[in-house]
């Protein structure tokens, strides 16, 4: 009774941060983007993930929620930082319950433009670089004590109503979990590929009138980590795109998985919300 | 294999921070099309804007690049900034841009490319 108060506890303790935070787009859900905040303003973005994990004998039930601010430096450069807050149920037999609440693994991010070709009225093409690191977490429950350097490349074009983003990102794991849930989380590094595909749904065409626009949203996240596992998940969404803040809605959908050292993902929900200050 | 990853990521690095080192935005007169390094980051060619007022109590900017309703928004916050601008009235479908000023004084039309380009877009016309 008291473990299913505190679960309660912590459950609403994520549900009422999510409207603490509320801000950029033509984004998906999960793929990086070529986008950024003019110079001195700020984008915040929620995302509220629920995931269940099972395999290598755990059954892994997972609430995040991952708060990310990010600073335009200059016009072709942005500084990103993404907390997660974290709610962990790991299942290890019937009475071998684990509970862990707070902060995960902590990411910082410097993206720069290095290519843009502007295309017709709202036509864009660009390709970016970033660097960065993942954080050890304050919470020593979750995450490893190390810091994990990455560095990637991104790319976008949006012809017309289509808007295509593919990123690239090697992550150096220097420490790691010994159990790991997630990809990346283990004892080696991550090469990881996303691509999505968005779809512009309403309106057909802009108008000066145009206060938002409703997108339909394709992503593949492929993972490959030097350990041999590999996966591949598929998220379909919605996403509507007002003038100072977005809203998405997906799912993940394992569609590929070759994993020995940590549980396989049966399901996932992502609802974000992105506000431009 | 982690020498050669660490390797690859310092290739990585070094990619971003020459970026970086190589492309700091023209403020006037610049090339527009094509930045130091080769690096293509700005398309304004700011040698049509020349630092003369705007005249007239509106004008219709054509910008390029703005793809979504938040890339408005992210434009028209910058524009307001400045103190001479008013209202902003954004149309995405003809790329056009209807600034209204306030009072007499008007800003200079090298004004609007750099605040046009640092918002992240093209600016092609002034109107």
């Amino acid at each position: 009774m008291h473990s299913m108060l505190a679960r309660a506890r912590r459950v609403l303790m994520l549900a009422l941060a999510l409207p603490a935070v509320p801000a950029a787009a033509q984004e998906a859900a999960l793929t990086p983007s070529v986008t950024f905040p003019a110079k001195g303003r700020t984008t915040v973005r929620q995302q509220f993930h629920s995931m269940r994990h099972t395999g290598n004998g755990v059954d892994v039930a997972q609430l995040r929620l991952n708060t990310s601010a990010t600073l335009g430096l200059d016009r072709d450069t942005s500084l990103a930082l993404r907390v997660p807050l974290v709610h962990r149920e790991d299942l290890r037999s019937d009475t071998d319950r684990l509970d862990t609440f707070g902060v995960d693994e902590v990411t910082l991010t410097l993206k720069r433009r290095l290519w843009q070709v502007d295309h017709g009225g709202y036509g864009s093409t660009r390709l970016g670089a970033f660097v960065g690191a993942h954080l050890p977490a304050p919470s020593g429950d979750l995450g490893s004590d190390s810091v994990d350097p990455l560095a990637g490349l991104v790319f976008m074009t949006i012809v017309e109503r289509h808007g295509f983003n593919a990123a690239l990102t090697y992550t150096l794991t220097t420490a790691g979990d010994s159990e790991p849930i997630l990809p990346g989380a283990s004892t080696d590094d991550l090469l990881q590929l996303e691509l999505a595909y968005l779809y512009r749904l309403s309106p057909e065409t802009y108008t000066a009138e145009t206060e938002g626009a409703w997108y339909a949203l394709a992503e593949v996240d492929v993972n490959y980590e030097t350990n041999g596992d590999r996966d591949l998940v598929f998220t379909p969404g919605v996403l509507y795109e007002a003038k100072r803040w977005a809203l998405e809605v997906a799912v993940h959908l394992p569609a590929i998985e070759s994993l020995d050292e940590r549980p396989a993902l049966d399901y996932g929900l992502v609802i974000g919300w992105r506000y431009l200050f | 294999m982690k020498t050669f990853s660490l390797a690859v990521l310092c290739s990585g690095i070094s990619f971003v921070l020459l970026g970086c080192a190589s492309s700091s935005p023209p403020v006037s007169g610049g090339e527009g099309a094509s930045g130091d390094g080769g690096a293509i980051v700005a398309q304004t060619n700011f040698e049509n804007f020349p630092d003369e007022p705007v005249a007239g109590d509106t004008a219709t900017l054509t910008v390029t690049g703005m793809s979504c309703p938040m890339c408005s928004t992210n434009l028209e916050l910058e524009l307001m900034d400045h103190p001479m601008i008013g209202e902003v009235t954004i149309n995405l479908e003809t790329s056009s841009v209807v600034i209204g000023f306030v009072g007499r004084s008007h800003p200079t039309q090298l004004e609007l490319a750099n605040l046009v380009h640092d918002a992240g877009y093209t600016l092609v016309a002034i109107n």
